[in-house]
């Protein structure tokens, strides 16, 4: 499952970002392996997708979303 | 305190940290903003209230120093070329986690560091207290909470920098520098969970405003709402003052007259006056449009919803090769072009930012828009639907070469913004900012649109014999009479016309009032409504003045890329008008018989070179439309472009092998997969 078709308001952990050209760049701010992230909301027209983690919001273009691999979280 | 030497303190921090607040209040108005060589990032220095021996450097909000972006670049270039005694680290305590990764990134450097924890205000608010002893020894550096808002704690944190750039204690944990990014940010959720009590806390106020401002259907009546206020306001209250300023450039320029000829001065001179006092009125008429554009901007910046616009327009504007960003400016751009030009600074990738700087010069500012009005009303009998299907044309033609633009750059970009939460807006910020803007364009009214007012001034009263006092006997009569031929394919057929455009390069409403002082009837200067058509889109899309483009060759910081985006401009330019010109000739020619046909051979020639490269599928690969992986798949597979990436292949080598491929076009899927595989090897063994 990538975080684009994850199910929103569920707690995901990043397994995998390989597909990322800019990896470092993602990392940098936030975004390692093994967080835990929460998809919140997505916007219209093919946009950007919300999502929270560390405790702060970043937008994310879905065909960038869709290179990250998630696994749902058991609570 | 007594210092003997200058101190350099140099500010880093996350975007949206409270940095440049707590600049301003470190510094008060003693500041200077300007540009780092050759970027378009700008540098703020100021010097500390209390103390002229201290130098505040307010650098870039950066996430880590990995010289990725410009910014990042700026401020490792910083540290290299100017050495700073001391760095105040500010960090967003409401977001400690991201904020102290570049903490830990900035103790590697030898430089000593106090971190200093913003919205220490806040953090009380909402109950988390953090134990800044222990984070300090966990740390290895001085910390100290401040509010920057309220300017608290400020003082303490110059002073314990200074302290520590005295003494030179350099950070002890130097161990951080070998751990890779996962285990830098295991040992800051390490240090956090010791040293704060965090009670189980939610972001409600933020929350609670995103349902509505980002719903895919409120959101954008929010959006819509906000805009419209924004730019109304600055019509209606920019249109006052801007005409009480003009009023007040007209009495100056009478009353430099009134002086002139009491001393009966030649009348040259009395001529340059006029000449000199419009070119600086069309520029200070500018002034509050832009002022009161920005103060509203910036409120909306500092609250956070900045961010908002850029992510719910991204999906939009995404498909044109422009982004999130690109969406504030090109609104603004519809107000005046110099704005919109000065908002793209907050578009980090330069490809994109290319883009939205071209395809906004485009769009009609309010100048262009008088032109339109002054066309439609003497030619169309003010048609309220030519009108607006001039908006609609430069919108399409201002997408169309974003759109063009993207197809060449094979770039995919991946795009992240921070959403930050909401926060009140400071004034005094706001006011900075402002003083700023007043400064530049004092600067520039004075220096160039001054030379450039003089410059066209004599061409137009001087010819060889002389001062002469008509114009169609002047230098500017033979330009107009060389350039009509010239202009002939987008229907200029009078020596008025061409003149009208040379003099329109300075601002675009000149054309109107040039018109009408050098033409006897300007109803007889064109053939056909069609040519009416053709001229008013080709002065539509030239460059809107020469305010414009100075500030152009501002934002893009270099020569060759502001010479690349006007001849982009001044060739769709003529190619449009030309294109409306040859399809009213065949309209006329044929008497509507053949006209359609023909329009569509010109708009399928159009849109045929549009479509060719990119592959419509992954978006990525060099394959073209006859890609075969689908959109699930293409997450697994990679595509050719990646493999080509990783295998680091030179760009002369990628176009071989694009020819090879496009020589071999497979046609089936499975064909498709073979031929993959089989480049998919030939790229790793010879690459």
């Amino acid at each position: 499952m990538n975080l684009l078709n994850a199910p929103i308001g569920v707690r995901l952990k990043i397994t995998d970002m390989q597909a990322l050209n800019t990896n470092k760049r993602f990392s940098d701010m936030g975004l390692t392996l093994g967080v835990i992230v929460t998809v919140l909301r997505k916007a219209p027209f093919g946009g950007c997708i919300e999502i929270v983690l560390r405790g702060f919001r970043l937008a994310v273009r879905r065909d960038t979303a869709a290179k990250i691999i998630v696994k749902k979280v058991k609570n | 305190m007594s210092l003997d030497k200058k101190i350099t303190i140099a500010l880093v921090g996350n975007p949206n940290c409270g940095k440049t607040t707590a600049f301003n209040r470190m510094t008060g108005t003693h500041q200077k903003v300007g540009n780092w060589t050759g970027v378009t990032v700008e540098k703020k220095e100021g010097v500390y209230k209390k103390n002229k021996n201290i130098i505040i450097v307010d650098l870039p909000g950066i996430y880590s120093l990995s010289a990725k972006s410009e910014d990042e670049a700026a401020v490792l270039r910083f540290f290299k070329e100017n050495s700073p005694n001391v760095i105040i680290n500010v960090v967003d305590g409401t977001n400690l986690e991201r904020n102290l990764f570049l903490t830990h990134i900035l103790l590697d450097y030898k430089i000593p560091v106090v971190v200093a924890v913003n919205f220490s205000d806040e953090l009380k608010k909402r109950g988390e207290k953090i134990n800044f002893t222990l984070l300090s020894e966990k740390l290895g550096v001085p910390v100290v909470a401040v509010s920057a808002l309220k300017g608290e704690g400020i003082d303490n944190a110059i002073k314990l920098a200074v302290k520590s750039a005295k003494e030179g204690v350099l950070p002890q944990k130097t161990k951080y520098s070998s751990f890779s990014i996962e285990e830098k940010y295991a040992q800051i959720e390490k240090i956090i969970s010791d040293c704060s009590v965090r009670t189980e806390f939610a972001d409600n106020r933020t929350e609670k405003i995103d349902k509505i401002a980002l719903h895919g259907f409120w959101g954008l009546i929010v959006f819509i709402a906000v805009m419209t206020a924004v730019y109304a306001i600055s019509v209606k209250f920019g249109g006052v003052l801007s005409g009480f300023i003009e009023n007040l450039f007209d009495f100056c320029a009478s009353g430099a007259q009134k002086f002139l000829s009491s001393l009966s001065a030649p009348l040259f001179l009395k001529s340059l006056s006029s000449c000199v006092f419009s070119g600086l009125k069309s520029v200070f008429s500018l002034l509050p449009h832009v002022l009161i554009m920005f103060f509203m901007l910036t409120l909306l910046e500092q609250s956070g919803y900045m961010a908002r616009v850029a992510y719910l327009c991204d999906g939009l504007l995404c498909r044109f090769g422009l982004g999130g960003k690109s969406a504030i400016p090109m609104i603004l751009a519809s107000g005046c072009t110099v704005t919109g030009l000065m908002a793209t600074r907050t578009i980090e990738n330069v490809g994109e930012r290319e883009r939205t700087i071209t395809a906004l010069t485009f769009i009609p500012c309010g100048a262009k828009a008088a032109v339109i009005s002054y066309f439609t009303h003497k030619f169309f009998g003010g048609k309220i639907l030519i009108a607006v299907s001039l908006y609609f044309f430069s919108l399409i033609v201002s997408l169309a070469v974003a759109k063009f633009m993207k197809r060449r750059s094979k770039n995919s970009e991946e795009f992240l913004i921070e959403l930050p939460p909401y926060r009140s807006p400071s004034v005094k910020d706001v006011f900075f900012v402002l003083l700023e803007k007043i400064k530049e364009f004092t600067v520039k009214a004075g220096t160039l649109i001054l030379a450039v007012s003089v410059i066209l001034w004599c061409l137009k009263s001087f010819n060889f014999n002389g001062y002469t006092e008509e114009v169609s006997q002047s230098f500017l009569y033979y330009l107009g009479e060389g350039l009509k031929y010239l202009l002939y394919p987008v229907g200029v057929k009078s020596w008025e016309c061409a003149v009208s455009v040379l003099t329109g390069m300075l601002a675009r409403e000149t054309i109107v009032e040039t018109l009408e002082i050098v033409a006897t009837d300007v109803s007889v200067l064109f053939g056909s409504p069609f040519e009416v058509y053709a001229f008013i889109v080709f002065t539509l899309f030239l460059p809107p003045c020469i305010a414009s483009m100075f500030q152009l060759k501002k934002e893009l910081g270099d020569k060759r890329r502001t010479i690349k985006i006007l001849s982009i401009e001044i060739f769709v330019a003529y190619f449009c008008a030309a294109c409306v010109n040859l399809i009213g000739y065949a309209f006329l020619f044929c008497k509507g018989l053949l006209f359609l046909p023909i329009v569509v051979i010109i708009i399928a020639l159009c849109i045929k070179p549009l479509k060719k490269l990119n592959c419509s599928s992954c978006g990525k690969c060099l394959i073209g439309n006859k890609c075969f992986i689908s959109k699930g798949e293409k997450m697994e597979k990679k595509t050719l472009y990646d493999l080509m990436r990783e295998a680091e292949v030179k760009e002369e080598d990628a176009l071989y092998l694009e020819e090879i491929i496009s020589s071999r076009k497979p046609t089936d899927r499975e064909k498709y997969f073979e031929y993959y595989d089989d480049v998919k090897t030939s790229i790793k063994e010879d690459w």
